[in-house]
């Protein structure tokens, strides 16, 4: 009925990708740190925030389309900067996916207690222990199918997530999106920068686009745009719902209005899309540590599954703060890592005119000093909170 | 490497050693000798012994460098899970670590070290003589 051109279908299929890799766990942390900042506050964020995000994607392509080869963000790096740089930048990414680990182990297990508590009780810290076990036991195996399963469980999710909007919608008081639950002004800018992350996956879209590349300047806004509105959607259709009594994973503060079966489709479709992002971010740090730094499969297991166990161990159970910190820090690292690499590229490929998407210089460094600044804050505030 | 076979024996390794310790630190309690305690340690160093000996054995081809690295994740598994048991099931503290649990640990390193000796293969020094009658043989043929 239909008939899409090669190139369409390209587009169509690198589309779903990025936002498949973009929409996971931190969705379910926004309208909580909106609520504590005010929800036009946090919308201000998440518009903004989701600007800079596509600049930035739009700057990691022009990298990958100017450079030879397939590479990771470390990879781009020691290309352009030399090797200690390059094992800078890896840490980094090492770091920010040790970050999301634990805001996965977090977040998966209230799924799991929300789930399971009524059958079989239990204390939140049981499930958080169990999660953590059984998730690296599955990672030590670096199972193939997985990566398969993500792109349905996403799907799943997505449509979780739009049949969760459209039933909140019809019972939205529009009073409850003016209340503000504390004034934490900062705290939605760590939580919006990780729940919009999915820069690593820009190499991959050049390859899936093949020789369509430079389709990529066409396909990242339309799915930064798209994230961005249902972020925005389901927000809405949250605070608008819960008002102050949102809860921190969104889900049980919306199954106590809107229904048990909410809180069952939530928690469930959650569940399976934090397991899986999980499992990739905990097998591509083994892949990274085992093939670019060449230590043993189990030694790369036992780092991969220390650092996360540790930071629990020392208390960090708030999923909220785990993913400011994680976003707030590392995603603007990795941030000012892509300005660094975009800079670098355009005055050494794109000398002609029209060759390369042009960003001002001037808002190169805005965007550099905006992550540098932030990340300080946000240091200073993890303290303070 | 086999990863699942580490993991096999330091399961079991580990919910045997936990076991022992608790029994002799509640003999201990119960028959009112602080001495009784050491059994935990001898119990828990024999048992690391005996079944990183047997992980080991299964992979004789690893090189010095994987061996430190398999005793690096063998030691940091133990005081991850010693850290956590300590905390949330005893509800006790880190600072509760005493010069008696530190020396523990390093003596549990060295069993680890000597299971991974007594396994390797010729890439070092054996503490055993070397065998002339099988130099002799490979010389004559």
């Amino acid at each position: 009925m239909f008939h899409l051109s090669a190139a369409r279908r390209a587009q169509l299929s690198a589309g779903e990708s990025l936002v498949g890799a973009m929409i996971g766990v931190g969705v379910f942390g926004l309208p909580f740190a909106f609520v504590r900042s005010g929800f036009f506050v946090g919308m201000t964020y998440l518009v903004v925030l989701g600007f800079v995000t596509m600049t930035l994607q739009m700057m990691m392509a022009e990298v990958a389309l100017q450079t030879k080869g397939r590479h990771r963000i470390a990879g781009y790096v020691q290309h352009y900067f030399g090797r200690r740089w390059g094992f800078l930048s890896a840490f980094v990414t090492i770091a920010m996916a040790w970050g999301a680990i634990v805001a996965y182990v977090l977040v998966g297990s209230q799924f799991l207690h929300a789930l399971l508590f009524p059958i079989i009780g239990g204390d939140v810290a049981l499930y958080q222990a169990g999660f953590l076990v059984a998730g690296f036991l599955v990672a030590l195996r670096g199972l193939k199918l997985v990566a398969k399963a993500e792109m349905y469980l996403v799907g799943a999710l997505l449509v979780a997530l739009v049949v969760i909007i459209v039933r909140g919608l019809f019972e939205i008081d529009t009073s409850k999106l003016v209340t503000q639950d504390g004034f934490d002004l900062f705290l939605p800018y760590g939580v919006v920068l990780f729940s919009l992350g999915g820069m690593t996956v820009i190499p991959e879209i050049k390859d899936m686009l093949g020789r369509y590349q430079s389709s990529m300047r066409v396909v990242i806004p339309w799915s930064v745009i798209l994230v961005v509105i249902l972020y925005g959607l389901f927000v809405t259709a949250v605070v608008g719902v819960t008002g102050g009594a949102t809860t921190e994973a969104a889900i049980a503060g919306l199954g106590s209005v809107l229904g048990t079966w909410v809180l069952v489709v939530g928690s469930l479709f959650g569940f399976f899309a934090v397991i899986t992002s999980f499992l990739i971010q905990a097998i591509s740090v083994q892949d990274l540590l085992e093939y670019d730094y060449n230590f043993t499969r189990l030694f790369a297991w036992f780092a991969t599954l220390s650092i996360p166990t540790i930071a629990m161990i020392a208390g960090a159970r708030d999923f909220i703060e785990v993913m400011s910190f994680t976003g707030g820090v590392f995603g603007g690292l990795i941030g000012i890592i892509a300005v660094a690499l975009y800079i670098r590229v355009r005055n050494r490929f794109c000398l002609k005119s029209n060759s390369c998407f042009s960003i001002p210089n001037w808002f190169c460094w805005l965007i550099l000093v905006l992550f540098l600044l932030g990340a300080i804050i946000e240091i200073y505030f993890s303290f303070a909170r | 490497m086999r990863p699942l076979r580490f993991i096999f024996f330091f399961i079991a390794y580990y919910l045997l050693g936990l076991s022992m310790v608790y029994f002799f630190v509640f003999s201990a309690h119960y028959l009112q000798q602080g001495n009784v305690i050491f059994g935990g340690l001898v119990s828990s160093i024999l048992l690391t012994l005996l079944f990183s000996w047997l992980y080991f054995r299964g992979v004789p081809a690893l090189s010095w460098c994987q061996r430190s690295e398999v005793i690096g994740v063998w030691f940091g598994l133990v005081f991850l899970l010693d850290i956590a048991t300590l905390i949330f099931v005893s509800g006790g503290s880190f600072s509760q670590l005493s010069l008696f649990s530190l020396w523990s640990y390093a003596l549990q390193i060295l069993t680890l070290f000597v299971a991974a000796y007594l396994t390797s293969g010729g890439d070092h020094p054996r503490l055993s003589s070397p065998n002339l009658a099988l130099n002799q043989n490979k010389d004559a043929s």
